[in-house]
This record gives C-alpha cells, structure tokens and sequence, in this order.
C-alpha cells in the first residue's frame, strides 16, 4: 500500500466504523514510515470530519457517531507513544473545561461533545455531571481553558447556566475564557439573555464554534 | 417600549384585556383566563401556541416565529403567544383551543370489584339510629352521649363542624339519623335514613389529563366519571416545564395549585350532578399523580424535584380533610394519597403496582407507563424494582414536525404493503400523525425498507421498495430527507403530513430512553426476554399502540405478542381500588417501602445499553 491508500485507508475505517481496520492500518502506517502526526491530519480527522457532517444532517445518528469515534480514539492510542517517541507533539487546538450544570444528570450530549473536541485536537477536562459553577471557575483557571463548556438537558436547570457565567463575572475572569452553552432545550436567544458566549445546537456546531473562538484570541493576541 | 396600555381581543366571542404594551399574548390570555396551551413551557420552542392576528397590525415575527411557524404562516399572520409582545391593539384567533380538542382517554365505567377482585371494605360506615336527648338532669349525660350510646361503635374523633349540629339534629329528627364514621371518625350526622347514599371519589392527576371516578361505596362501582385537559398545561406541556415555571416565584407554585384544585372541584360538581348525587355525600376521596402533580395538588412546592438528587418533599401516604384541602365534597371527608417511591416514581406508579398485582405474581412481569416522564416496574413476589424512563413527549406527537396528540383529526394506524393505507380518529381527512401511528409508520418504514436499522431514512431507497413507497420519499426544503404519510390532496389543511429523519431521530431517543430502562431493570434483575411471563402496557399510550409495531421497532423487548397486554389506566385502576378497599390503600404503602429505585444515571453501563436501544432491531 503506498502513502495515498494508507490515508485513504484510515479515513474509510472511521467511515466504516472499523476498529479493528483502523487499527491495521494506523500500524502499517507507522511501519511504512508514515508521520503519525500525517496520518491524523490527511487520514483520520478526515474521516471525522464526514462524520461530524452526516451527524449534522442526521444522516447518521448517536450510536454511529460513537462508534466512529471509537475508530479514532483506539487508533490515537497506538499514534500517541510514537509521536512522542519522535519529541514531536500534536499541535493543541486549545483547552476545554467541560461539565453538565449544577442539578443535572445528563452526561450522553456532554460527553459526545467532550469526544468530539478530542478528536480535533483539543485538551479536554471532563468535570462530569451535577458540577456546581465554583468547580468550573477552578478547572478553568488551573488549566488555563480558553473553552469553558456548560451542557443542561432540563428546563429546570437552565438557570444553572446563567449562574456560571455570573460566577466568572464576580470573579473578575470573565473576558479570559469563552463560555459555550448547549443541550436539548437550550436555545440562542437563551444564550444570549444570559451573556455566554456562543450556542452550540449540535456537538459539531460547538467544535466549529470553540475553534473560531481560540483562533480569534489567538489572533487578538499582540 | 412599555408604557401605554393595549387592549387585547380574542375572536370568535370579543372578549377583550387591556395590558400594558410588552405583554405577551400568552400573558395577555392567561389574565382573562383564556387557555392556550404552552407546551414547551414558553420558549418558543414549539408551536403549541400559536394564535392568528385577525385584525389590527401584526407584530413583527421574531426569530422563533420563523424557525417555529415557518415563512408561510408567518405571512399569513401567525404568531407564537409565548414570544410575541403587543404594541398595538390586536384581535387574535387562538389557533388549536384548548377546548376543542376531544382527546382519546381511558375512562372506563363499570363494576370495579369484578374488575380488580378486591374486597369491598371502604372504611366508611353508616348506621341508622333514633336517639332521645337527655331526659333527667340526674343523669349526667349529654347530647352527644346519648347518640353514640346509639351507634355502639367505639368513637374516639367528633370534629366541631359536626358537634355543633348536634343538638337540633337530635332533637329535630323524627325520623331518625344517620351516621357516617370513618375508622373511628364521626364524618357527618344526617336527618333521616341514607344507609344507601355513600359515594366516594378517585382522581388521577396526570400532567395532561386529569379523570375523576365517582364510585358507589356501598356497592363498589363506578358510577361517573369525567375527564379533563390539565389546565395546568397553560403553564408548560410537560412537567418539567410547569416546575420550571413554580420555581419561578412563589405565587406562580399557588397558581397552578389554584388551577388544578379548581378544575377538580369542577369535575366533582360535574360527575356527582350527572348522577344525582350530593356533594356532600362524598365521604372518601383517593387521588394518584407523579411526584409533580402530587405536590402541586396539596400546594407543596415542587422545585427541589426538579434538581438533582430529585427528592421528594414527603414520600409516605397522607391523609388531609377535604376543608383543609379545600376539595368541596364533604368537608370532613378524608382525602387520601397514596405514597410515592421517588421524585420520578410517584403515587401514579404505585397505583399501577396495585391494581396489576404484580405484587403476588409467581413469574417475573414488567410494568411499563409509556410517557413523557414514564416509569417502569419489574419484579414478583420475590420483591420488585422501578426506575424511571424519560421518553420526552416524542410518542405524544410534540416535536414532531406534523404530530400531535392522539385527538380528533390525528392518524392512528398506519398500514404499508404497496403503498400507504391509514386511520383517522373521527374519520375526517388528517391533521397530523399521533404515537400510534408514528410507532406503525415507523414500523412498516423499517419492514419495507425504506428506513434502515440505523434510523436512517434513504433519499434512494434500495431496490426492493416499491414504486408506491418510493415515490413517497422527497426531500424538505433543507434537503432533510422526509416521508410522505398523507398527500396535501387528502389532508385537512392541503399539505403533505410528513415523517422527517429528524422526526425519526427523536423518536428513537424517546424508544430508546424506555427500551433501555426496561433492558437495565432485566439485568439488574437477571431477568432475560425468556424468563418474562408478562409484559403490561399500562397509561394513556400504551394502550393505543399496535403492539407488534412496538416491539419492531424495537420499544419494547422482543416477546412473544401473547406475553403483552393492554392493562388501561393502572394508575387510576389502582387509586379506585385504595378506594373501595382500606386493604388495598393499606397495602400502597407496604408496597411503597418494598420496591426498591434505580437510578439510572448513577449506573456506568447505562450509556451503552441507552445506545444500543436507540438503535432499531434487525430482524
Ligand atoms: C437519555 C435520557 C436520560 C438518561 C441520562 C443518561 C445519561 N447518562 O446522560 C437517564 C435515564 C438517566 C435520564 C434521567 C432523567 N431524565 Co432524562 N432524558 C434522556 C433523553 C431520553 C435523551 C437525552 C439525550 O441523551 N439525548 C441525546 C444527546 C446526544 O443530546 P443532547 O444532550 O441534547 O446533546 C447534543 C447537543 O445538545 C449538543 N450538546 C450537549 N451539551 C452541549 C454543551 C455544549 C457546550 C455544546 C456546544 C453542545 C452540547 O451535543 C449533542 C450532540 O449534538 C431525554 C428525552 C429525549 N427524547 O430527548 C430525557 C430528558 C432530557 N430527561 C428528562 C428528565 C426530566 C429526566 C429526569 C430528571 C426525570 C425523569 N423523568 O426520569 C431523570 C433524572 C432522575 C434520575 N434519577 O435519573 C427530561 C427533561 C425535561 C426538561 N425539559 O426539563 C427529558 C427531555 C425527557 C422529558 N421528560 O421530557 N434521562
Ligand atoms: S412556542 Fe410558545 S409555548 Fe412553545
């Protein structure tokens, strides 16, 4: 197999939901002396990205999207020892600090997202569910996050949000991260009333939105 | 933009409200008392309440009207309620009113004892006697004394209410008196003999529907009953939705207590005139709802259950006075409750426990309420586990591009081979499609193979589809996949009723959320498809679905159609049965301690299994 069909290769694996494939063909990509860092970027974000589409257009659903990423993330975990075998690193997109709200139990959404933002590059910083607002303020801070992710399912903890982004206002810090919200009932005029940042309707939207965000501090930045 | 005042006017009748401009037209209709329904609580977020602007100038459509009602509506003058504030003058048309809509509900009459096989011991006695008042001052008696001497059973409770009458009644009646006792309660002293008149109420309180049973105590049946819209929904669809708005402010929490009590003094005024019965002679009252409506009903503020650990205020049976609960029967008349399990399995479950018996059952039987907020119960007499199984209001037809609820106008089966046959309630041409024909539609989809395991709906359907089917795979606007059910040509409003991917996609969450909760209590219990003897469909969906569509596509497990059974509405069965028999209410609460709840969220492999439900079963 030559550089193309390897690349080629990894991308069909995510499409075709193929651990096994995807994990054949990320060694022999290694073997044949390609750069992992290559076989991420031209081979299976590529894939991701189709996933992340059709998931947008709901051509494919949850249990596809998870089993796609399963593809990248087990394939990641053979790249991972070889890159820094190489003292090479994956360029970060950015840290995520993310969390479902004060009250709330919901983690399915939040955890999609949390996978999708690995799989573009992103630090992620999983607070799990039920997350009082002081624990976000916390993590944000220790890590440096420039995303700060709050996902609500219930109507009834919405306002929960709202808090968070009171929290990081009464702390002082609250130009310093990008506050994104996003779950079943939260809409952007919600988003907006409560002065977040952005909405995220799907987990691919949020990506979108988390990444123009970091490249607009970045840029912002002297 | 606040300021000056607006008057409001709602056609066909006029009837005006003058708010200051900003209001909103949902606010503006809830002061006169006008219902619109606010399914997604307001947040314009569904389409529940959109009103026409039939005169005056229509306020300017916002991002929600559009997304919600959609270009075409917008132009022709629709509006959300809930989102659109007034300027001007307006009159308004209330687009579905809450009235008009005849919803299917289990409402049966009939002999409860044969039904259920349960005693009649309602704790409510009447006895005749004639008393004389005192007759010598040496005697050292009293009024009082001198009747119970009569009645012989031990009384230990006489309320005030009913001692003041003692004295003339005892002195009055020619013709004897009647006592009415509960346990060893004096309820009520009456002229006459009335041994015969002893009626008794059972409520369910649903978050959509409310049905009131007046029952016959002295021969255990049903006598009348009545059933309403919950006028609560003004204030959100779903439950959530109304904790939401409690949690609000204190004075809405009275509101919707307000209005619930309201209506179930209106049913009990409605049933008890239809069968000559006074009101008064209503002596025992039991009442089952979810954790929600329970609380709301006795004016308790439901906020904490709307936040996680999702705990009740009180989960133990009660027993209030109709007069301190404001119910106006007769004012000494006990009100029961029966006990909830936890904030999502309440007094509705463990009704349903009662009345399907699953208690004493040798074989392992599940109970399933399908709902919005629904509950599933598994288990023997070897001891037995609930959990709740969110469904969301998918199979109730909300957030389905042309659904709605099971009423006038909806199509209720569905049918495919060749092409597409349906059912309509009431006959007419559709309106939109329901659960039951959303579960058959989805069904025949998958059988046919114009949907494949994984919910995807093909804009090629393979080659085995027929070219009656395939013709009926178009594409929205967007370019979203879509079914047709119905062409415009047949439909009451001359457009396609269709089934969109995402409709799709929705419906697999909501089967997904209740197939997985079934499949965690089998696990947790050992229990796989082959040991279940029985599987019982209880509540106001459960009991329309085709069963055979439920199981293919995968909403309940896989059993052989004779171990699935309709049971109607268990809930209210159960409360009609706490109240006939002071065995059976007793029993609520022993059954309450017994069954033990799961929380699912708490249980690491609850993702994969919820995952794996989402997904429709191959055959
Ligand atoms: C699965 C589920 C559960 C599971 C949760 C398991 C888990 N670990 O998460 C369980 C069964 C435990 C559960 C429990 C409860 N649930 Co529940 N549940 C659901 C269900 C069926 C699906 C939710 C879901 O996972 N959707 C799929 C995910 C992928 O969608 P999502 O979270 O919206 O995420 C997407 C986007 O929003 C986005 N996203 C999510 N978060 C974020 C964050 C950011 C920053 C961004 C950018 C994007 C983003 O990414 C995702 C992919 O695109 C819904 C009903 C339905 N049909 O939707 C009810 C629902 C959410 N539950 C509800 C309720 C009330 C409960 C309970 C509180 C009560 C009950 N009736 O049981 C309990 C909790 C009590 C308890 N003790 O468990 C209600 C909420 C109603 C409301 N409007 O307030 C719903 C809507 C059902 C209903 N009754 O109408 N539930
Ligand atoms: S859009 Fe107004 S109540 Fe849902």
């Amino acid at each position: 197999m030559n550089r193309e069909e390897i690349l080629e290769g990894l991308k069909q694996a995510v499409l075709a939901y193929d651990v096994e494939g995807g994990k054949g063909l990320t060694r022999q990509a290694l073997d044949s002396g390609l750069s992992p860092l290559e076989a991420i970027d031209e081979g299976l974000s590529k894939g991701i990205r189709i996933i992340g589409d059709k998931f947008q257009t709901m051509e494919i659903f949850l249990p596809e999207l998870m089993m796609a990423a399963k593809v990248f993330l087990e394939a990641m975990k053979i790249l991972e020892p070889a890159i820094l075998a190489l003292g090479e690193s994956r360029p970060k997109r950015g840290v995520a600090v993310i969390g479902t709200v004060k009250g709330d139990v919901h983690s399915i959404g939040k955890d999609l997202y949390g996978t999708l933002l690995k799989v573009s590059g992103f630090e992620v910083h999983n607070l799990g569910v039920n997350v009082h607002p002081g624990k976000f303020i916390e993590k944000a801070v220790e890590t440096g996050a420039d995303i700060v992710g709050l996902s609500a399912l219930m109507t009834t903890t919405m306002p929960g949000m709202r808090e968070v982004v009171e929290f990081f206002q009464a702390k002082g810090i609250r130009d310093k991260h990008t506050i994104l919200v996003g779950g079943g009932p939260v809409t952007e005029p919600f988003c907006k009333k409560i002065q977040a940042d952005g909405y995220g309707e799907t987990a691919q939207d949020g990506v979108e939105l988390a990444s123009e965000f970091v490249q607009r501090r970045r840029a912002a930045r002297p | 933009m606040s300021g000056h005042l607006v008057t409001i006017r709602f056609a066909p009748d006029g009837q005006q409200v003058l708010v200051p401009a900003g209001t909103t037209l949902l606010r503006a209709a809830q002061q006169v008392g006008r219902d619109i329904v606010a399914t997604c609580g307001a947040r314009g977020r569904c389409r529940s309440c959109r009103v026409k602007v039939v005169s005056g100038t229509a306020p300017p459509a916002g991002l929600a009207d559009r997304i919600q009602l959609g270009e075409d509506e917008v132009r022709e003058r629709y509006r959300l309620a809930c989102q659109t504030a007034v300027a001007d003058d307006l009159t308004v048309l209330i687009a579905p009113a809450l009235e008009e809509t005849a919803f299917q509900i289990l409402a049966g009459a009939g002999d409860l004892r044969r039904a259920t096989g349960c005693a009649l011991d309602t704790g409510v006695r009447k006895i005749f006697v004639r008393p004389q008042p005192p007759s010598q001052e040496d005697h050292q008696s009293s009024d009082l004394e001198e009747l119970l001497r009569e009645v012989v059973q031990p009384v230990t409770e006489v309320p005030l209410q009913v001692l003041r009458t003692v004295p003339s009644l005892l002195r009055s009646a020619s013709d004897g008196l009647t006592v009415t006792l509960f346990d060893q309660g004096l309820l009520a002293l009456e002229p006459g003999d009335t041994r015969a008149r002893a009626f008794g109420v059972a409520f369910d309180i649903g978050t959509t529907t409310v049905v009131g049973y007046l029952v016959d105590l002295s021969g255990g049946e049903v006598v009348g009953t009545a059933s309403s819209l919950n006028p609560q929904s003004a204030f959100g669809g779903d439950l959530m939705s109304r904790i939401a708005f409690a949690q609000e402010s204190p004075s809405n929490a009275r509101q919707l207590h307000a209005r619930i009590l309201q209506l179930l003094n209106g049913q009990i005024e409605e049933i008890c005139a239809k069968a000559g019965v006074s009101r008064d002679q209503v002596y025992k009252v039991v009442a089952v709802g979810n954790t929600a409506m329970h609380h709301l009903f006795l004016g308790i503020d439901p906020t904490h259950v709307g936040q996680a650990p999702y705990a009740p205020s009180v989960r133990r049976s009660l027993r209030v006075t109709a007069r301190e609960l404001g119910l106006r029967v007769h004012p000494n008349a006990p009100v029961f409750l029966l006990p909830l399990v936890a904030g999502f399995v309440g007094a509705d479950t463990v009704g349903m426990v009662l009345s399907t018996r699953i208690y004493e059952s040798r074989g392992t039987r599940i109970a399933v309420d399908i709902g919005t907020n629904g509950e599933v119960v598994i288990g023997s007499r070897q001891g037995l586990t609930a959990c709740s199984a969110p469904a969301g209001p998918a199979l109730e037809g909300a957030q389905i591009q042309c659904g709605m609820r099971g009423a006038h106008g909806a199509i209720d089966r569905v049918w495919m081979d060749r092409d597409v046959a349906y059912h309509v309630i009431g006959d007419g041409p559709p309106l939109g499609v329901c659960g039951s024909g959303l579960l058959d539609a989805i069904a025949g989809m998958l059988d046919a193979g114009v949907l494949d395991a994984s919910g995807r709906l093909h804009p090629e359907p393979p080659g085995r589809v027929t070219d009656g089917l395939r013709r009926r795979v178009t594409a929205l606007p967007g370019g979203m996949p879509a079914f047709v059910l119905a062409w415009g040509a047949e439909t009451a409003a001359g457009k396609d009723i269709l089934l969109t991917q995402a409709d799709i996609r929705q419906v697999q969450l909501a089967k997904g959320a209740i197939k997985s909760g079934i499949a965690m209590l089998q696990r947790l219990r050992e229990a796989p498809d082959g040991r279940i003897e029985e599987l019982m469909l209880a509540g106001g969906f459960g009991n329309y679905l085709n069963i055979r569509s439920a199981i293919r596509i995968g909403l309940i497990p896989s059993l052989p159609q004779d171990r699935v059974s309709y049971v109607g509405n268990a809930a209210a069965l159960g409360a009609q049965m706490a109240l006939v028999s002071e065995t059976e209410r007793r029993r609520a609460d022993d059954l309450a301690h017994q069954i033990r709840h799961i929380s699912l969220a708490d249980h690491p492999d609850f993702q994969d299994v919820f995952l794996e439900a989402v997904t429709f079963p191959e055959v």
